[in-house]
């Protein structure tokens, strides 16, 4: 069986790589906010910067939950979502995003009226950071928790989560805190920019890295890469992930403008890259056909 | 020693006529839509040598269920000997058990499939309404191995009726069981196995 060939096979009784169906827009949009909000707090945590703070804040808090809410079940139940901290990354997401939300807020107000003495703030911001971090990177763990979809189960997962919401969130940082904190702080700005410019370039490396490992790893990964480059997939992944998150977003950002046009422009393009992936990464999913060894 | 369930698909002697699938569907109401056992066809060969297999799929139970670990809220659970089950009770809907079986033997039940029922008409015969019972809207489903009739020393029903006899079901703890003894002397193999989650089901070929 080895040495046979697939075709890609919906719900018909045939032998073939099956689509994942069960993960779609819902789930995409939900992670999504939770990267750009918890990267948009991380990143504007740096420079206390108050409105970064908030809206960060208000993306993972709110936004992502109702997103999820929607996709759940029974989201009356959501509440279990935490019970299996052991083994699920889920479970241990719902810790972070508790962590974040309960100290950042208590982080935020604290800078604006210092209530807390320096040790207890102190504590305060690292679990926040904490919580922020996991929320950023538990997508990944989620993701790569998945054995037979080749294209997921790759370590390069969490780190691709991760560097997605920083990019986010230093290209928020950047287009709100231009015209305030940043016209000040011209060090702070030369800053941003340049990791913004150096995320894009890692996040390209590592994209290349996700499809050259999954289209080795295994005839499915092999069709997976094959839907994303030429196939079903290829217009979201080149178009919207590619030539507009990626080469569109870095030859814009190459300029260093700090116009308040190019960094509205940026940060959209990196956005629509950000959410592009993630749709792409569950519309592509395949599982390998159920036998590997068989000899009939 | 607890009895660890675990059941044998012959390769050789299915011949594809789906009674599995129509059995199961049968005893578990399963809805519209939705398989928990289901003999997948294949064709091999160029023409004009060509033949065409059948592949006999259903939950394999793993000893190590992704399914189970990946829950958040703990509703997939193993049993003492050995079954992989949902608590729907427990379950939330998420999805997570269905993106990470390997073998895509998991489902999450929708609401209209409950409402329309098997003939697409809109009411529910009253066969459907004694079996839906038992299910909660918007719960991940999948195999039991059928439980309850194992419970009672009956077979699962997929495995009683198949006319060919491919589904060989047993303890696998037992050497002396059935489908022991055909992984011994046929050379036995778990579905994915390089993916170490260690099926309770195995082919022969």
């Amino acid at each position: 069986m080895a040495n046979r060939t697939y075709d890609i096979v919906g719900d018909e009784f045939k032998v073939g790589y099956r689509k994942q169906d069960a993960w779609g827009w819902k789930i995409a949009l939900a992670f999504f906010f939770g990267d750009v909000g918890a990267g948009t707090f991380f990143v504007s945590a740096f420079f206390d910067y108050m409105p970064g703070l908030i809206f960060g804040w208000l993306l993972t808090t709110f936004f992502k939950p109702a997103a999820l809410l929607m996709h759940l079940g029974r989201p009356e139940r959501f509440w279990r979502a935490i019970m299996n901290l052991k083994s699920a990354w889920i479970s241990r997401g719902v810790l972070g995003a508790i962590l974040f939300t309960g100290f950042g807020f208590i982080h935020m107000v604290n800078l604006k009226w210092s209530f807390l003495n320096p040790g207890l703030s102190s504590i305060v911001f690292f679990l926040a950071m904490a919580g922020c971090f996991i929320v950023m990177i538990y997508l990944g763990y989620v993701l790569s928790h998945s054995p037979a979809i080749t294209l997921w189960s790759s370590g390069l997962m969490p780190l691709i989560s991760l560097v997605y919401g920083i990019m986010g969130g230093v290209t928020m940082t950047l287009l709100f805190g231009v015209n305030s904190f940043l016209a000040d702080n011209p060090e702070a700005l030369r800053f941003l920019k340049l990791t913004e410019l150096s995320l894009i370039i890692v996040t390209f490396i590592m994209l290349a890295s996700m499809l050259h490992g999954a289209a080795y790893k295994s005839r499915a990964g092999m069709a997976t890469v094959l839907q994303l480059i030429i196939g079903e997939h290829a217009k979201w992944f080149w178009g919207y992930v590619i030539l507009i998150g990626i080469i569109g977003a870095g030859l814009l950002a190459l300029t260093g403008s700090v116009s308040i046009f190019i960094l509205l422009l940026v940060a959209i393009m990196e956005l629509i890259g950000d959410i592009g992936l993630k749709m792409v990464l569950f519309k592509s999913g395949l599982y390998a056909p159920p036998l590997s060894h068989s000899t009939v | 020693m607890t009895e660890k369930w675990g059941m044998v698909l012959d390769l050789k002697r299915c011949i594809g006529c789906n009674a599995c699938t129509v059995a199961c569907k049968q005893e578990n109401s399963v809805p519209a839509g939705i398989n928990w056992t289901e003999t997948l066809s294949e064709e091999i060969g160029t023409y004009p040598n060509v033949t065409r297999v059948y592949v006999p799929t259903i939950c394999n139970h793993c000893e190590d269920a992704p399914c189970a670990r990946v829950c958040p809220t703990t509703a997939t659970f193993t049993t003492d000997d050995g079954l992989v089950l949902v608590d729907d009770e427990k379950c939330i809907g998420c999805g997570a058990c269905i993106t990470a079986c390997p073998y895509k033997k998991r489902a999450k039940l929708k609401k209209e499939p409950l409402e329309v029922g098997l003939h697409n008409s809109g009411k529910l015969t009253p066969f459907e309404e004694q079996g839906y019972v038992r299910f909660t809207e918007g719960t991940a489903i999948k195999c039991t191995f059928c439980h309850e009739r194992v419970a009672q020393g009956i077979d699962p029903a997929c495995t009683l009726t198949c006319p060919t006899e491919a589904r060989i079901f047993g303890d696998l703890n037992d050497p002396e069981s059935a489908p022991r003894k055909l992984i011994q002397a046929r050379k036995g193999y778990q579905p994915l196995a390089e993916l170490n989650t260690n099926p309770k089901v195995f082919y022969v070929d």
